[in-house]
């Protein structure tokens, strides 16, 4: 299941919602517009169709290659509208493909997530305990398209790997940054609605309290299954 | 009084106030309807106190329609309340923390005022590598633990239990020991540790001077890598233990990783915030 909901904040600033999420049986991937860029949603929007229609998009192996190659293609696709390199990087990479990238998959006995970024990694252990695991690096994080301006000092960073053992962790989510008001507790209740994996109740409730949420909000996870089989 | 004097008899008389065949004089009588106040109001009015000096005869004889009754109803009850209220000349009303008979001669002992406040349990791993950032550490516990209460539990080899106090007179730079410092860490047995403190302060009364003190949140920060090398207890019956105290209402729990490489850790024991010191993008 993936749930976006705009934050309060950008709602009165008259903002879109730029985060996006994608999903297929085995992979949910969320991204997460950097709000200083001008048109993050639309590159978090389009990088998430191309992305989606690679070959074994949603094969973990394969991930870090085809993110790559994405990106690679829609700037070598939008350059010519540019005249010079320094145009491509300032008015089309900074203003519209600065997001996080966080991926969950699901294989038989792990969840592996790979993020780029900040933002969280929810785990429910054995015991039905909910763990928000926060990445976060400050006012100026990471993102992927770094990579590809000449004056940024990222270019060596990669994506972060975790792995969960199914045993272990029976339900393992992503989520964008956004949602730090349900991890401060301002949301009575909320682990337990998403500790049960249910995609309408989960909306329902972030959209319920709306007003807490000053980013945006969007979480990734596998539809409940497994988390009921605890319950 | 002579609404409620109106208000009897009008209904004798019949609805709306309209004279009927048996009234004395064939006088046309003044519509009061408009004037009447709902019974609701008339119990919350002081002019109900008014009602009991009326020599009403009403009251003595079979109540003639349901207003009559209920008004017959308020005025007794008028009369038991004020009863209650006290009238004795010897002292004061009710002088503050006396005990009062109700009229019910229950008896209620005096409240004691309560103080509720918020512990915030420190789980502080004493190794060589908790060591290494001992002043970032202080500094981050210096800010979470502003109001309340603050326990701590250091580990290392073997579990330290601190007791608890203010947390303006919490000392940070007692976090961590100095001696006896190494790669031991016996976080389970220090989990125990923890269940008896909940167990022990969580929901519980202690008598101050003529106030009560009393827990009702309990804050639990974990700090550390969240790894065990050396604990007699079990993982799994630590594990359970975390559990049954993180599951209890308003116990919150959080773990700060001195790097994201433990967070797997932290989330296996089920600590609900993990974060880490460094905001170092490794």
């Amino acid at each position: 299941m993936i749930i976006s909901s705009q934050g309060f904040g950008h709602f009165t600033q008259g903002l879109n919602n730029q985060d996006f999420g994608v999903e297929t049986s085995r992979m949910v991937l969320v991204l997460d517009g950097c709000s200083g860029a001008k048109y993050s949603e639309v590159g978090t929007r389009l990088f998430a169709q191309l992305f989606l229609r690679k070959e074994e998009c949603d094969k973990y192996e394969k991930f870090e290659d085809n993110v790559k190659e994405v990106f690679e293609e829609l700037i070598g696709m939008m350059s010519k509208y540019y005249s010079t390199k320094e145009d491509v990087e300032k008015e089309f990479i900074m203003e519209n493909l600065l997001f996080t990238i966080i991926a969950c998959f699901k294989t038989e006995d792990k969840y592996i997530v790979k993020m780029f970024g900040d933002g969280y990694i929810i785990t429910k252990n054995q015991q039905g305990l909910l763990s928000y695991m926060k990445f976060s690096y400050g006012k100026y994080p990471p993102y992927f398209a770094y990579k590809y301006c000449s004056d940024m000092n990222f270019q060596n960073y990669q994506f972060k790997t975790f792995e969960f053992d199914r045993k272990i962790f029976p339900q393992v989510g992503i989520g964008s940054d956004g949602i730090l008001p349900m991890v401060k507790g301002e949301l009575k209740g909320i682990d337990n609605i998403i500790s049960k994996g249910n995609e309408i109740m989960v909306s329902a409730a972030i959209k319920a309290q709306r007003q807490c949420f000053s980013d945006d909000v969007t979480i990734g996870m596998f539809e409940g299954e497994d988390g009921n089989e605890l319950d | 009084m002579n609404w409620i004097k109106n208000l009897l008899g009008e209904k004798d008389k019949g609805n709306n106030g309209q004279s009927s065949n048996n009234s004395p004089k064939d006088k046309p009588v003044r519509d009061y309807s408009a004037e009447m106040i709902p019974l609701e109001e008339l119990y919350m009015s002081e002019e109900l106190y008014l009602v009991e000096s009326l020599d009403l005869p009403q009251r003595e004889s079979k109540p003639n329609t349901d207003v009559q009754r209920r008004v017959t109803q308020l005025v007794e009850t008028v009369k038991s309340d004020d009863r209650t209220i006290d009238k004795d000349p010897k002292g004061p009303v009710n002088p503050k923390g006396a005990i009062k008979p109700n009229q019910g001669n229950k008896v209620f002992a005096p409240r004691i005022p309560e103080i509720e406040k918020t512990l915030t349990i420190i789980i502080i791993e004493n190794t060589n590598e908790t060591a290494k950032e001992k002043d970032k550490l202080e500094m981050i516990v210096k800010k979470l633990v502003a109001k309340g209460l603050v326990y701590v539990i250091n580990y290392g080899k073997k579990v330290r239990e601190g007791k608890v106090v203010e947390a303006k007179q919490f000392n940070c730079s007692e976090l961590l020991y100095q001696s006896d410092i190494g790669d031991n860490a016996c976080l389970f047995d220090a989990i125990i540790a923890l269940e008896r403190v909940v167990e022990k302060n969580y929901m519980k009364f202690a008598e101050l001077d003529n106030k009560r003190l009393v827990i009702r949140n309990i804050e639990i920060i974990g700090i550390g890598r969240c790894i065990d090398n050396c604990s007699i207890t079990s993982s799994q019956i630590a594990i359970d233990s975390f559990t049954k105290i993180a599951k209890q209402f308003d116990i919150t729990s959080k773990y700060i990783c001195l790097s994201e490489e433990s967070f797997v850790e932290a989330a296996k024991v089920g600590f609900r915030s993990i974060v880490s010191i460094s905001r170092k993008y490794m």
